[in-house]
């Protein structure tokens, strides 16, 4: 039960929040059909720090990027996602 | 006086009201602040259930939740609750008890012949050794199921409402004894606000066994000072509330009990399930002593030392007539102390190691029969002990007793630390494996 400090709402517990996937698992919409198998089923799944996205469903339902430790559950940071960036934007699911 | 094993004065238990209660049956009295097991052995009802398979008689060990033996099942109807420690039931008027895993009841127990074939069914016999086809089987199966299990689930459905609260604070504090209680102390008074969570119904811990000065105050009376203190400064003191969980990010859960098993509740949920989330949180939850191998340890009458000194100085019930005390360090000399003060004969105290020169040693042996190099081989007696075989410097010793109060040392509490993530050392001052390296945001009370 992990406490996580969305940078609108404050620390919250985590059944608020729910996990989108790790920012390497980011897909473009018009990968093709190899890409998208080796994004989404050959990632990698590291003991140690991992970038991840989470949406506070249950508070401001802001996209939030997560630095988690996977074993110590420590998150060193979160951020709002910005789409500043050419990757496109999540739809949500 | 409620049982002939009642001491006539002393204890934390209320003796101006008598409550009664049952046992298999049978109507007992005792007093507020006792617990169903204290409440027997002051009536002088020491077996209080069977073993899982070889049904050997099975009293009480211990005297809090660290119990092991006396199981019993608790309540009525939607409210009965099996597997209940009878040592971590604070009793009740109308309480209403049944041993378990007996038949047609805890005297004559026909599982008992178990006993006599036990060579036969060695550790790790398993039911389907009786598979031999469906017929065989379902014939089987019958007795099979019956013997099966400690208690009986209950009949009906629960009848009462549960609860959950979240709550927040900085400093969460596991255990009201005196090192939780200076931690409570310490946090509120620094401004932090404080929960404070006790299984016991009383706060003190160790104080409540063995009494203690501290600040020029009788320990217990320190310990309502303090705990009123914590409340002043807006902390929240909760009794019959155990932390179950220590997860991440600091969130513990705690198990309220409202009612004791089997207790109709006056009015809300019987029990509530607290999830704390606390920005430190101190863990201070005592030690559990270690029993003794020799044979027969389980016999109703052997007791850990901590136990038989809580029993006589707490509750006020004399845990037997006449002990024998066995162990390794200066805890032995300290109860035999405490027991013979309460009135309790003092047959022999064994002690394992060559020598013992401590303050409690050089008092005990100038009043009982001390030896060293001692320990008990076996516990003779049926149903409840009769006596303690010991080899004392190589000499055998039959000495005649009702209770053995065993000390094999004191092992930390540490099932939440290492639940949440942290880790052990060998300590060999201590004799125990500590806690060290906590990976959550927790200190360890050493």
């Amino acid at each position: 039960m992990m406490l996580i400090a969305c940078p609108h709402c404050g620390p919250r517990a985590h059944v608020e929040f729910d996990y989108g996937r790790t920012l390497d698992a980011i897909l473009p919409l018009d990968a093709a059909p190899e890409q998208a198998a080796a994004v989404l089923y050959a990632r990698d799944n590291p003991r140690g720090v991992s970038q991840e996205l989470w949406q506070h469903t249950h508070g401001c339902r802001a996209w939030l990027v997560l630095t988690r430790h996977t074993v110590s559950h420590e998150i060193s940071a979160v951020v709002p996602w910005v789409a500043a960036t050419a990757a496109p934007r999540e739809s949500g699911a | 006086m409620t049982g002939p094993m009642r001491t006539s004065a002393g204890g934390a238990i209320d003796r101006a009201t008598t409550i009664s209660f049952t046992f298999d049956g049978r109507t007992y009295r005792g007093h507020p602040g006792d617990t169903l097991a204290s409440a027997l052995l002051a009536n002088g009802v020491t077996l209080l259930g069977r073993s899982f398979k070889y049904h050997r008689p099975r009293g009480v060990l211990g005297s809090g939740v660290e119990e092991p033996n006396a199981l019993v099942g608790v309540g009525l109807g939607g409210r009965f609750e099996p597997n209940t420690r009878a040592t971590d039931i604070q009793l009740y008027e109308g309480l209403t008890a049944v041993s378990q895993n007996r038949w047609p009841d805890l005297r004559l127990d026909l599982g008992a012949v178990n006993q006599l074939i036990a060579p036969f069914i060695p550790a790790g016999f398993y039911y389907k050794t009786f598979f031999g086809g469906p017929k065989l089987w379902a014939f089987y199966e019958r007795f099979i199921r019956a013997a099966a299990g400690l208690g009986r689930p209950p009949a009906e459905a629960e009848v009462d409402a549960f609860d959950h609260r979240a709550a927040f604070c900085d400093v969460l504090v596991v255990g009201a004894g005196p090192a939780g209680l200076a931690a409570a102390d310490a946090a509120a008074a620094a401004g932090a606000r404080v929960i404070l969570a006790e299984q016991d119904g009383r706060l003190g811990g160790a104080l409540l066994r063995d009494p203690v000065q501290l600040s020029g105050a009788d320990g217990l009376a320190w310990s309502a000072v303090v705990a009123d203190r914590v409340r002043t400064a807006g902390g929240r003191v909760l009794t019959r509330t155990t932390a179950s969980g220590f997860h991440d990010h600091g969130l513990v859960h705690l198990v309220e009990r409202r009612v004791e098993a089997g207790q109709a509740p006056a009015a809300g949920p019987a029990q509530r399930i607290w999830h704390v989330r606390a920005r430190r949180v101190v863990l201070a939850q005592g030690v559990i002593e270690r029993p003794l191998l020799f044979a027969g340890n389980d016999r109703p009458g052997v007791m850990l030392a901590s136990a038989a000194r809580t029993y006589a100085a707490r509750f006020g019930v004399w845990p037997g007539r006449r002990a024998v005390v066995a162990g390794g360090d200066d805890h032995i000399y300290l109860t035999a102390l405490a027991l013979a003060d309460a009135g309790v004969e003092i047959a022999a105290v064994l002690d394992s190691r060559a020598s013992a020169e401590g303050p409690l040693a050089v008092e005990a042996r100038s009043r009982f029969a001390c030896h060293q190099n001692a320990r008990v081989v076996a516990a003779r007696g049926g149903t409840r002990v009769r006596g303690a075989q010991a080899v004392a410097g190589g000499r055998r010793l039959d000495l005649a007793c009702d209770l053995i109060a065993v000390s094999g040392g004191q092992t930390p509490v540490v099932h939440l630390h290492m639940q949440a993530g942290g880790g052990l050392d060998w300590d060999a001052a201590a004799g125990a494996f500590v806690p060290v390296a906590p990976r959550q945001n927790h200190e360890v009370d050493r």
